[in-house]
């Protein structure tokens, strides 16, 4: 077991390099770069670029070396955790991440604990009353779940709470408590305006978990040994939860390798709408601008997610269950 | 039956050139100064783990396996010999780092009430031993897995008794 998560942390070390590599020539593939906007965007308001300056700022931030060796001094940087300098804020990279990252975990943490916490027990009823009312009104909601983008479920919660709650949703807390340091009143206003966007970007993963865990159980309960076991005289709880349940996890377990990136990835839009501070609205405004050590850190730390959570399930798997799964042959 | 066996080298291959990649590249950032010292939180660990897989890959390569009628010895800097009367436990796992689930290697766990074995198939003669393992196991009436079980005939295998337990 120790030299396949040995093997498996090599096989993540190597992945992230070589996205880090894709990452980052995506970034630089739009023609020209941050400075060309830049001075476009001073052009378009009349002004001229000062040329000392561009040529200081080519200098300062690399531009004026090639591609690879931008990469280098870059992933070199971050190797030793100088994730470079966001060229729009004129600040370190991860000094413009700071507290916005702290939300995010925060945030993203809650949507998860939300997806598992809500879609484990009903997939198990649903299975286990398969065909019942129950059963077809939360294939129901779990069907309008899927379908629902999450931007709009998110324009919809934020004029249903105007309109009849005459409350705003924005923000990730009372505006009172920006900038300030953390207290009780502060928490437990994070958590009141956690509700709605955990809520928003955890619907469709909790819906899409929920048909997973569903089609899965209703598969093991079909099995022999289920029937056997039942003639025996076995519970059903205790057939369930010993039995089916274990085997139907597998999949619920592999799912977290998708589910963390697509939970960063989906709450992006959201926070726009929502006016969350999370990293989502950094990214895109970094994107935007081709800032591209500020992009290519968050792009960077997406990908990380994907492949930290494929390592998580698969090392659960190996735990749980390292049996053959044939689309290969054996090897030695 | 009775015969040893051992670990070619072109079977450790890989894993020493594993673990020396992963050394450097876990070392070097350490070595060329860190600027946020919150890194060295996951580059210690990492370095620990492939010295350990560095050390763990050696003793494979000097491991021989022997196999007689009444015991298995595995033989590197240290001897462990199991008595196939005594085995209590014996389990047979599947790993792979490919997604298709091709390619991956089997590693066989033999336990009695003290010590434990660990033999994994790239041993020349691994069918063989696992073979004899499987013999004993059932012998000794020791209850299988779900997953060593279908590891067992995937492998192609012959259970004399179906005496599985689900888990």
């Amino acid at each position: 077991m120790i030299d396949y998560l040995i093997r498996r942390i090599l096989v993540m070390i190597l992945t992230l390099l070589v996205v880090s590599a894709l990452v980052f020539i995506v970034i630089q593939l739009p023609e020209g770069d941050y400075l060309t906007s830049y001075i476009a965007e001073l052009e378009s308001q009349g002004e001229a670029a000062d040329p000392q300056k561009i040529v200081y700022l080519q200098k300062e931030f690399n531009l004026d070396q090639p591609i690879w060796k931008q990469y280098l001094l870059w992933i070199g940087g971050i190797l030793q955790g100088d994730f470079g300098r966001s060229i729009e804020y004129d600040l370190p990279v991860i000094d413009v991440i700071g507290e916005v990252f702290v939300f995010a975990i925060i945030l993203n943490a809650s949507v998860i604990a939300f997806i598992y916490i809500v879609a484990f027990p009903i997939g198990v009823y649903s299975a286990t009353h398969q065909y019942s009312w129950g059963d077809h009104g939360l294939t129901f909601v779990g069907f309008i779940g899927l379908a629902t983008p999450n931007f709009l479920l998110a324009l919809i919660l934020m004029f249903l709470a105007k309109k009849y709650l005459g409350i705003s949703m924005g923000g990730l807390m009372d505006s009172n408590f920006e900038n300030q340091p953390w207290t009780l009143d502060k928490v437990i206003s994070v958590l009141e305006h956690l509700i709605v966007p955990v809520i928003v970007i955890g619907t469709s993963g909790t819906a899409g978990m929920i048909r997973r865990l569903r089609a899965n159980l209703l598969d093991e309960l079909h099995k022999q040994y289920v029937t056997t076991a039942r003639a025996k005289g076995l519970s059903n709880v205790k057939l369930l939860v010993k039995y089916p349940l274990r085997m139907a996890l597998n999949p619920f377990i592999a799912d977290i390798g998708n589910l963390l990136p697509q939970v960063v990835s989906g709450s992006v839009i959201v926070a726009v709408i929502l006016d969350l501070p999370t990293t989502g609205p950094v990214l895109l405004d970094a994107l935007r601008s081709q800032d591209t050590y500020l992009a290519g850190s968050f792009l960077l730390f997406i990908s990380l997610l994907t492949v930290f959570g494929m390592f998580l399930s698969d090392l659960l798997l190996a735990v749980l269950d390292p049996r053959i799964r044939l689309t290969g042959g054996i090897a030695k | 039956m009775a015969g040893e066996y051992g670990y070619p080298f072109s079977s450790v291959r890989g894993d020493f050139i594993r673990a020396i990649v992963g050394l450097v590249l876990c070392s070097l950032p350490v070595m060329f100064g860190l600027e946020l010292i919150v890194v060295l939180w996951f580059l210690v660990p990492l370095i620990i783990l492939f010295l350990i897989f560095l050390v763990r890959t050696i003793f494979r390569y000097v491991t021989t396996v022997t196999v007689t009628e009444e015991w298995i010895r595995v033989n590197s800097f240290f001897k462990t010999t199991l008595y196939w009367s005594e085995v209590t436990d014996f389990k047979l796992s599947y790993f792979t780092l490919w997604r298709g689930g091709e390619k991956g290697w089997m590693e066989m766990q033999l336990r009695n009430a003290k010590k434990s074995i660990r033999i994994e198939s790239s041993l020349i003669g691994f069918e063989q031993v696992a073979s004899r393992a499987l013999s004993a196991a059932e012998d000794n009436h020791v209850s299988l897995n779900s997953a060593t079980a279908s590891n067992i005939q995937a492998f192609g295998f012959n259970l004399k008794r179906q005496e599985v337990s689900v888990g």
